[in-house]
């Protein structure tokens, strides 16, 4: 087995911005092990998202290496980096980033739309279920719109459970919540935790990173303290 | 949208008009045969001795001289007043032997057409054509009516069903009356017209040709019958329906052009308005071809739209016309599957292009797009 679930090595990213570009991330080395609860800090601009959209698969690195469960992913075609973000990656977002004509149930059912792998049949019973773990098992057919934030933001987790992702990927994802649902936000995140997701969350809020086992404070694209 | 609904629209229209009407008109003709031809005074108008005419005896040697003749008979002719609807006008008659209506594939729709026995005993008996046989008694279906034809009462026995126009007599609104009779009336035995029926197998060209050759040697050398037959009015047909198809073609293609421009604009928007959603579904792990497939089959279904909506046009415009013309209904099905095709094929082109655009949209910057 490799001790390093998450292993980024000098990764950049530049943003094409102007005649130079944007350095948003200037080398970043960083390990993250598999079962990890961790939260990453630090000012507006700082990369944060960028460095997570990287962790995600959303985005790939300007360079540098990224391992992941041992594969190198910057080798990685598209389509595979795709397929990775299915199956193994559940993002949660500060603006829960739901589909706004579809049901709670839609919704969720999305990851498994393009996984390709459930059986029709068992589709319906595994986004049900998703949806009973954060205790929306009376809303299936609510759109984003009849429901709360903090309820949407539950509706964002099951989508990213669905899955069932080694990695969940959530950046700010009690920004637009109540500090009350923000507590239980991160209740059902340290649940998920124990069964053994690995989790990196971004925020800003120091009780919010009290959740978390490891906190990583950054600044101007780089890693100040650990 | 409209574009691609007037588009279809015309396609569907050409295709129908020109395929199902060149089927109806063919089969209107199948029952008589293409192996009509009809040879007649052209500068005949009205009964005058001033024009060339064929007597009894060269007409039935002709039988005998032109070997591809299987059948045929002399028309005469002659106009009368008639008050129809309330209006007097001139009505043709036409005085021929009972083997007319079989040459030239005449049924009775009701009734029944002279026999030689009545053509034989100077009977003054009548077959009227569908069209005149309404104006003159309605939708009354009575036969045994008498029309007064130059001071001769004749009694009607007979409607002669639809035809198409051919030659100098429209027999759908024109009374047709024993030959023997007519000569007696007309007080000539002058014959202006020859409606022939070619042998099966015969060349209709070359037909045509032995006729007027035969016809220009009793002439002198002067061309003063005309010589004309079916397939003539078919091709003629045949190039009239060309210059619709080309003129609605066109149309169509012009329509379907600004259409297809039309919905890819409409797409681009829809990408534009929905960039997040396709943000969001690349997170959760759609590829390309996904979203591109989601876009595509979009713009499928707005064409199809378009293009069933032009069908239905298509069709209610068939339809008007059938009713019209008072024939059977002749939407071609090939036509409405040309033209869905179609429409689909330019869903697809047209949405290629939309669609590439929100598959290769980068998902973090369509995250973040507000
Ligand atoms: N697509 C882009 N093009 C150019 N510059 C960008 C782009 N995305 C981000 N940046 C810049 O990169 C830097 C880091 O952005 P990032 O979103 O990672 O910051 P962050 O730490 O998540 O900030 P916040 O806490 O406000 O979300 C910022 O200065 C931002 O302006
Ligand atoms: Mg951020």
């Amino acid at each position: 087995m490799n001790p390093d679930f998450i292993k980024l090595t000098e990764i950049t990213k530049v943003y094409p911005m102007g005649k130079t570009g944007f350095p948003a991330l200037k080398g970043i080395s960083l390990s993250i092990d598999r079962g990890e609860f961790i939260a990453i800090m630090g000012p507006s601009g700082s990369g944060k998202s960028t460095l997570m959209n990287i962790i995600g698969c959303l985005d790939s690195p300007t360079s540098g290496t990224y391992l992941l469960d041992g594969e190198d992913i910057g080798k990685n075609s598209d389509k595979e980096l795709t397929r990775i973000r299915n199956k193994r990656i559940g993002f949660i977002f500060q603006s829960f980033n739901l589909l706004g004509r579809q049901s709670a149930m839609d919704n969720v059912l999305l990851p498994l739309l393009y996984s390709c792998t459930t059986l029709r049949k068992n589709r319906k019973r595994i986004t049900t279920e998703a949806l009973e773990r954060v205790g929306l098992s009376t809303k299936l057919r609510n759109k984003p719109s009849e429901m709360s934030g903090g309820e949407q933001q539950r509706v964002a987790i099951a989508r990213a459970l669905v899955n069932n992702p080694e990695i969940i990927c959530a950046d700010e994802p009690t920004g637009n919540l109540d500090s009350q649902t923000s507590h239980e936000i991160m209740e059902i995140l340290r649940g998920l935790n124990k069964k053994g997701r690995t989790i990196i969350l971004v925020t800003y809020e120091a009780d919010i990173a009290g959740y978390t086992q490891r906190i990583i404070r950054m600044k101007d694209g780089g890693i100040i303290k650990e | 949208m409209l574009g691609m609904v007037i588009g279809v629209f015309a396609i569907t229209t050409v295709l129908s008009i020109s395929k199902g009407g060149k089927e109806l008109i063919l089969s209107e003709f199948l029952t008589a045969g293409t192996n009509i031809v009809m040879a007649f005074n052209a500068q005949m108008e009205t009964r005058t001795d001033k024009f060339a005419y064929l007597t009894e005896d060269q007409v039935m040697t002709m039988k005998e001289i032109i070997p591809q003749v299987d059948d045929l008979s002399p028309v005469h002719f002659m106009q009368i007043p008639l008050k129809v609807k309330g209006k007097m006008k001139q009505i043709t008659v036409f005085g021929v032997p009972e083997n007319f209506f079989r040459v030239r594939g005449i049924k009775a729709s009701s009734g029944r057409m002279f026999t030689k026995e009545e053509v034989n005993r100077y009977e003054k008996v009548c077959v009227v054509g569908k069209e005149l046989f309404y104006d003159l008694f309605g939708k009354t279906k009575k036969l045994g009516q008498e029309i007064k034809v130059e001071g001769t009462y004749f009694r009607v026995i007979g409607v002669m069903g639809h035809k198409m126009e051919f030659g100098p007599i429209n027999v759908n609104t024109a009374i047709g009356i024993p030959s023997s009779c007519a000569m007696r009336l007309l007080g000539s035995r002058d014959i202006y017209a020859v409606q022939f029926l070619a042998k099966e197998g015969v060349s209709i060209p070359l037909l045509k040709k032995r006729i007027k050759e035969h016809l220009r040697q009793i002439f002198g050398g002067r061309d003063d019958f005309d010589v004309h037959s079916v397939d003539e009015l078919l091709s003629m047909l045949d190039k009239v329906m060309g210059i619709i198809s080309m003129v609605l073609g066109s149309i169509a293609g012009i329509s379907i052009l600004v259409g297809g421009i039309g919905i890819m604009n409409i797409m681009l928007v829809s990408v534009r308005e929905r960039t997040r959603e396709i943000g969001i579904r690349k997170a959760c792990g759609a590829t390309k071809g996904n979203i591109l497939l989601q876009f595509l089959i979009e713009s499928l279904i707005l064409c199809s739209i378009g293009g069933g909506m032009g069908i239905l046009a298509s069709v209610g415009l068939v339809l008007i016309i059938s009713i019209m013309f008072k024939t059977a209904f002749f939407i071609s099905s090939l036509a409405i599957i040309l033209g869905f095709g179609f429409s689909c094929l330019v869903g697809i082109f047209f949405g290629v292009y939309p669609a590439y655009i929100a598959a290769k949209l980068n998902p973090v910057e369509a995250l973040r797009y507000e």
